[in-house]
């Protein structure tokens, strides 16, 4: 009998690829469809766990772009309470398809909106990255000219990049119905007032985030002609939902569409690749050691070694494993989380 | 009778200096002096009372600058901790590479796409600023002294001397770039409000340079640098002409007058 499964290779065998494979270095799971070089114009955006990506790039001495670097005279620790040199620009986290592709239209048109200026007590926040100043602002104004500031550096950064590595995370969001735009946080969690009749919560379909991975192919191609686009998706689990789901089927909810929509688009577009994060963190098969912090929410850097030691050894950009050692301040990623992800501040708010 | 102590560093030369020329010597005011350059005063430790050098080597210094190894603060009224990084000039430094809201020569530009430096928020600006304030040597010696159970006053650094317009000097090319572009007084506001803070945080006083020796802001007239001494074996010793960030005795009775006036409660620093 002559069939297709006879002549098919290794890896598209479980039982060659999966059980009987070095698990370990796994080092035949992902097959990039373009090859990184150091020289690479990389941008990097996504949810908490593209902050990983990221310095995993950087630590491999790659090209990571910048738009707004750390100014010398602003400490490490001040400019890290801050969002600085963790993306390519201080968007801090960008949780959805529709927040990236709305973020990238602002940067394509300068855009800033008055309504989108939220109060914290006497300060003011930008709606649209909320934690990216602790302390807050002074007035709607240095909101806006800060925001206006951080979309042209973003643009000019973007018409640098060759490759725009996009970690997706969430698929429930909070629209704010009046300015029509998707919010990394709900209001009143880190500034704003809840007002239910204009904030509005969404669950993103497949077929939408399709849809916006669509748009923001071509608004890369208005920065830059042929940029390529890395997608992964983020195995760290929604902290909460407002879903009415239990939090576990929310969060494989959001991951199966997230991975459904990726794998669709990537099918039809050539520029784009998907990263198997997830499915490196989140199978049984693949997440073999000590993966998860004990809330079993966090990647530990054990995992984001491994995972990030797929990514670069299948890049030729490191050592396959053992992976490098992350720098001190990454010693505790679940600290490292804690610190920068707004979804943590989510499931705090709903416990008091 | 209330006596004080002042430590500092190369600054505290101008106070030592005011001191001895009786200016501002009154019935019923002591005031001892202890100097070292450099941070050499992390190189001590307060034991039973006194503050002394924690080292044989640090112990000849403090002997060769001061005629004493060693500080008592038992009964003293309040230890003054003068200069040590306690500077506008740092204020200035954060604004060589950072503008924030507010800056005038920021809403002078108009388009800010062509800023070269950071454009943060004012928050992120003072946090730095506080960084580096609480890191200094000034803050460090005041949170050690606040622990051993002493009233604590820090006195500011003088800000750069205005000399420094016609004849830039590497020490103070930011404070002067500031000056020049018109937030010399913006940037003095905002320096004196984060100092306050950060000496309050650490349990100390701040006193800021009186504004009678300032001038546009981040700059020290030169009435109150020029014949500034160092803080030297010997008295007398001069700075070197081209010096631009230390002041001289008239500066130093003004600042000790605002030292008195907050130890004796007259004013708030």
């Amino acid at each position: 009998m002559v069939h297709p499964y006879r002549s098919l290779p290794p890896r598209a065998l479980w039982h060659d690829g999966v059980a009987g494979a070095d698990r370990h270095r796994f080092a035949d799971l992902w097959r990039p469809r373009h090859a990184l070089t150091r020289d690479t114009r990389i941008a990097t955006f996504g949810s908490c766990f593209a902050r990983h990506v990221a310095r995993a790039l950087r630590e491999a001495g790659c090209t990571v772009l910048d738009a707004e670097p750390r100014p010398p005279m602003m400490p490490p620790a001040v400019a890290e309470a801050r969002g600085y040199g963790v993306f390519a620009a201080r968007t801090g986290n960008v949780y959805t398809a529709r927040q990236m592709r709305e973020l990238l239209e602002d940067a394509a048109t300068g855009r800033v909106d008055p309504r989108l200026v939220w109060r914290r007590g006497a300060r003011f926040v930008d709606a649209l990255r909320p934690r990216i100043e602790p302390l807050g602002m002074g007035s709607e104004a240095e909101v806006l000219a800060l925001r206006a500031w951080h979309l042209e550096r973003l643009a000019r950064t973007l018409r640098q990049a060759e490759t725009l590595v996009l970690t997706l995370g969430l698929t429930e969001f909070w629209e704010d119905a009046e300015a029509g735009r998707a919010l990394p946080l709900c209001p009143g969690v880190a500034g704003g007032t809840f007002d239910p009749s204009r904030h509005l919560w969404r669950q993103a379909r497949s077929a939408e985030v399709l849809e916006e991975l669509r748009t923001i192919r071509r608004l890369l191609e208005r920065f830059r002609p042929g940029m390529r686009m890395l997608l992964t998706v983020s195995p760290v689990p929604l902290a909460a939902t407002a879903s009415g789901d239990h939090v576990l089927l929310a969060t494989t909810r959001a991951k199966a569409v997230l991975r459904a929509a990726v794998a669709e688009f990537v099918e039809d577009t050539p520029e784009a690749d998907y990263f198997p994060a997830l499915e490196l963190a989140t199978h049984p098969a693949c997440a073999t050691g000590r993966w998860w912090e004990p809330d079993w929410r966090g990647v530990t850097a054990e995992g984001v070694g491994r995972i990030m030691g797929v990514f670069l050894a299948a890049q030729g950009l490191g050592p396959a494993l053992p992976p490098r050692p992350l720098p001190a301040e990454a010693a505790d990623p679940e600290a490292a989380e804690d610190a920068s992800c707004d979804e943590i501040l989510l499931a705090s708010v709903a416990r008091r | 009778m209330t006596r004080i102590a002042v430590i500092g560093n190369s600054h505290l030369a101008c106070l030592r200096e005011a001191w001895a020329g009786g200016a501002i010597r009154r019935e019923g005011r002591a005031t001892d002096f202890l100097g070292l350059h450099g941070d050499g005063l992390l190189d001590t430790v307060i034991e039973g009372g006194t503050l002394r050098a924690a080292s044989d080597a640090t112990a000849a210094q403090l002997v060769r600058l001061n005629g004493t190894d060693r500080l008592r603060l038992d009964g003293v009224g309040a230890v003054v901790v003068a200069g040590c990084m306690m500077a506008p000039a740092t204020a200035a430094r954060i604004w060589r590479d950072m503008r924030w809201w507010g800056l005038p020569s920021l809403h002078a530009a108009g388009d800010l796409a062509d800023l070269e430096a950071a454009f943060v928020p004012r928050a992120a600006a003072a946090a730095a600023l506080r960084a580096h304030l609480e890191a200094s040597l000034a803050l460090r010696l005041a949170r050690r002294l606040v622990a051993a159970g002493v009233r604590v006053l820090v006195a500011s650094q003088p800000r750069p001397c205005e000399t420094v317009l016609d004849r830039p000097r590497p020490l103070a090319l930011s404070a002067r770039a500031a000056v020049m572009a018109g937030d010399g007084a913006h940037l003095s506001a905002f320096h004196e409000g984060v100092a306050r803070a950060a000496c309050a945080a650490a349990g100390a006083l701040y006193v800021p340079q009186p504004e009678a020796t300032r001038i546009r802001g981040m700059l020290t007239a030169r009435p109150f640098t020029e014949g500034a001494l160092r803080l030297a074996p010997r008295p007398g010793q001069r700075q070197p002409p081209e010096d631009a960030i230390h002041a001289n005795a008239r500066y130093g009775a003004l600042m000790l007058g605002a030292i008195w006036a907050a130890v004796e409660g007259r004013q708030a620093a």
